[in-house]
């Protein structure tokens, strides 16, 4: 009997209907796994591409179950699923191999399904003829088995390409879908220690955006424990997007001098508009394409869609709001499932609430914000001083 | 680094880690019929023996917890099910190892709880007298109150409560003044005392429990039986060894010790020819805290510009007695400093000039920030 390797079986999903860019994605995504497995268990596993498919072997032949879960956290994976390699390809090592497995991963069958999966067309019979040629050779050896197409209790696939892949279809583990981390290019996100900005990166990072983030703290009046809590969720956001850059901005002085120029209900408008303005100039800075913000529609005073329209003028890059047409459980869902939430509900403000106004504008108007704006003096030297002695973080 | 939070935790003190490093020679299990636990247990009963010591009590009276708050939980639960009455008394300024426990027997075994009226922080004996009239399980308060350093007259205390009800338990929680000031459990009448090991010195993770003999309470941990059936889990050796170093060394030295944190408290006071509009907790206070109202800038804030310049102090400490209502924002204003033997006169000077080129900052923006 011929030997049989245990493997991964990585099936990725939207970049496998790229045209011409189908192969930069893929080499990407190739070299985020290697990284990836070399973290966990350095040069003990390969990875290579597989027509369609990324397959993940032991070296000398390690069984490579216990990277399953790191792997399946990988933006641009659709799924990942353990199964056996063959490398002879002939019907009889087939059926060889398909019934130990079977045996091995089924002691009690009672249905049962084959999908066979001819991707090299090269290979001689049609798909449907393997898979009955392989049942027939099942029931053969295997007594009280029955065909269950809709509903079976042991689905097995066979995949055919330059070598031959059995897996069991019920153990496939689903992955995160998206694109590549970094494929899209850079953005620079906008991170508090709230619940939502958290999930916007990650939600921007899925598709595929290399996340820069920037944060704004304004000691005393905040305390050194919020900017903890921060370097901690740009911290976990990294162990999905592989690292992440984060500027902490100190924003005190700004601050007070916004406020004392600033008729009360309109300050938290000026205040974000002086976060994207300076979030402009760190993208400039990082050559970023993009802003991003967890904003979303009417959640508070300053995100109503006359807040945002407020927000205009600040940047001449598209600003990606990703939870614009969340409701909050659908954030705080996504929050619990990426495991920020616990990090965003440690009790420190971050952006401190003496500078709240009671009664904040709900419907400020452009013109007003900008032309109050306009008559405050040295705003755009105290932007690039405090960009300028960012302290900068990297995960 | 110039630090003034001692009531929260104190550096452990030189005999407290030359005891913690013998006791890494002691690694029998005090319970062990061998010789080695022999030895760990002769350490055991040496250690009871100096601590309870110092309050009056004997040696079996002591029993070792791992926390002032595991004392305070074992005072209360242990003693408010074995005990008649149905109402317990307290006050409102107790720490929250006594107000949490207080409040989860108000709600799941009916207990009433009263509140004293407090005079300046301090319990309002009449008060006291009249409450005892209905059946009281235990009177439950502090010696010295961890916010704003107020001393109670515990000798008072328990007279009142012997004269009026002499079945009902007496139970002081001496974490602040346990070796910085007399306590005599025969004298003031306590029944139950909670001591900690680090806010003398000694280390975290080590509390004590004094238990008068014939007082019948319930082990809230239950096992092996340690601790005289009280407290079961192999003793923390090593703490308890620090623990009774702590205490001893502190003890021994504790009217000196007062005379000189009474000078750097003094030496503090001085900020006020600095800066303005600052008031300080009155007399009748420990020396060792200082609690302090700085009008127009907010404790947290504060802190916070402090600890960017190294200066490390406590922010909440809650209003004072019975200013309620009439002075509420005052726990936003309020800060405690706290002192320490190995804190030095020169400190104090430079932690003046910080405080007040802090509080100036402060003040100068407070009037932009609403």
């Amino acid at each position: 009997m011929q030997p049989t390797t245990e493997i991964l079986l990585i099936k990725y999903g939207e970049i496998a209907l790229r045209g011409g860019n189908r192969r930069f994605y893929e080499d990407m995504l190739l070299r985020f796994i290697k990284k990836t497995i070399n973290t966990v268990a350095d040069g003990e596993f390969s990875a290579y591409k597989e027509q369609g498919r990324f397959v993940v072997q032991g070296i000398d032949g390690q069984n490579p179950s216990h990277l399953i879960p790191h792997i399946c956290r990988i933006f641009g994976i659709s799924s990942v699923c353990k199964g056996i390699r063959l490398t002879n390809r002939t019907m009889d090592d087939v059926m060889v191999a398909v019934l130990d497995y079977f045996r091995e991963h089924n002691p009690n069958p009672t249905t049962f399904r084959i999908t066979t999966k001819r991707a090299d067309k090269k290979f001689p019979g049609k798909s449907d003829e393997i898979s009955a040629q392989i049942g027939a050779h099942l029931f053969a050896h295997i007594p009280n088995l029955r065909v269950n197409l809709t509903n079976p209790n042991f689905n097995l696939v066979v995949e055919i390409r330059n070598s031959i892949y059995i897996y069991s279809q019920d153990v496939e583990v689903a992955g995160p879908g998206g694109l590549p981390p970094g494929s899209a290019g850079k953005g620079v996100l906008l991170l508090s220690g709230g619940i939502d900005s958290p999930v916007a990166g990650y939600l921007a990072a899925k598709r595929g955006i290399d996340i820069t983030a920037i944060y704004f703290h304004s000691p005393p009046y905040t305390s050194e424990r919020a900017k903890e809590k921060v370097l901690d969720l740009a911290q976990h956001l990294a162990t999905f997007t592989g690292k992440i850059k984060i500027y902490c901005v100190n924003f005190t002085d700004i601050q007070l001098h916004l406020t004392e120029k600033t008729p009360p209900e309109k300050i938290t408008i000026l205040l974000k508009r002086s976060m994207l303005k300076m979030a402009d100039l760190c993208a400039q800075n990082e050559k970023a394409l993009a802003l991003i913000t967890g904003d979303a529609v009417g959640q508070v005073a300053s995100q109503t869609l006359h807040s945002l329209h407020a927000m205009s003028g600040t940047t001449a890059l598209p600003i990606l709001r990703p939870l614009a047409t969340y409701d909050k459980k659908d954030i705080v869902a996504i929050a619990e499932k990426i495991e920020t939430f616990p990090i965003s509900i440690r009790p420190f403000d971050d952006c401190c609430t003496l500078f709240l106004p009671k009664h904040p504008e709900t419907k400020p108007k452009l013109s007003i914000i900008q032309s109050i704006e306009s008559r405050i003096e040295t705003l755009g030297e105290l932007y690039q001083k405090a960009l300028s002695e960012a302290e900068i973080y990297h995960f | 680094m110039i630090y003034l939070d001692n009531a929260a935790t104190t550096k452990p003190s030189k005999p407290a880690i030359t005891a913690l490093m013998r006791s890494f020679k002691v690694c029998g299990n005090p319970s062990s019929l061998h010789q080695m636990g022999i030895d760990a247990e002769k350490e055991l009963a040496h250690a009871r023996k100096a601590i309870a010591g110092i309050i009056g009590a004997k040696p079996a009276e002591a029993i070792f917890t791992s926390s002032g708050t595991e004392a305070n939980n074992l005072a209360l639960f242990g003693t408010a099910k074995k005990h008649k009455g149905k109402q317990i008394i307290t006050t409102k300024h107790e720490h929250s190892s006594i107000l949490k426990p207080l409040e989860k027997l108000a709600e799941k075994d009916n207990f009433n709880i009263y509140y004293l009226n407090t005079i300046n922080g301090k319990i309002d004996l009449d008060d006291l007298q009249n409450a005892l009239a209905e059946p009281t399980c235990i009177v439950t308060t502090h010696h010295i109150n961890n916010e704003t350093g107020i001393i109670q007259d515990i000798q008072a205390i328990g007279h009142t409560i012997k004269k009026h009800s002499p079945a009902t338990l007496f139970h002081i929680d001496a974490a602040q003044s346990f070796c910085k000031m007399p306590i005599d459990v025969a004298d003031s009448k306590i029944d139950l005392l909670t001591l900690s090991a680090h806010k003398i010195g000694g280390l975290k993770g080590s509390g004590a429990l004094f238990v008068k003999s014939g007082v019948n309470i319930q082990p809230i941990i239950l096992g092996g039986g340690q601790e005289n059936n009280l407290r079961s889990g192999t003793e923390n050796l090593g703490g308890i060894m620090a623990f009774a170093a702590a205490s001893t060394y502190c003890w021994q030295n504790y009217k000196t010790n007062f005379e000189y944190i009474k000078s750097l408290n003094d030496r503090f006071r001085g900020l006020l020819g600095v800066v303005d509009d600052i008031t300080f907790s009155g007399a009748d206070t420990s020396p060792y805290i200082l609690d302090m109202d700085i009008a127009g800038v907010r404790s947290e804030v504060l802190l916070n510009a402090l600890s960017a310049k190294d200066v490390f102090v406590s922010s909440g400490a809650a209003c004072s007695s019975n200013k309620k209502g009439a002075n509420a924002h005052r726990a936003e204003t309020a800060l405690r400093v706290s002192f320490g033997v190995d804190n030095t006169l020169e400190e104090i000077d430079a932690a003046i000039h910080i405080f007040a080129e802090c509080i100036k900052a402060l003040r100068k923006s407070a009037r932009i920030v609403r």
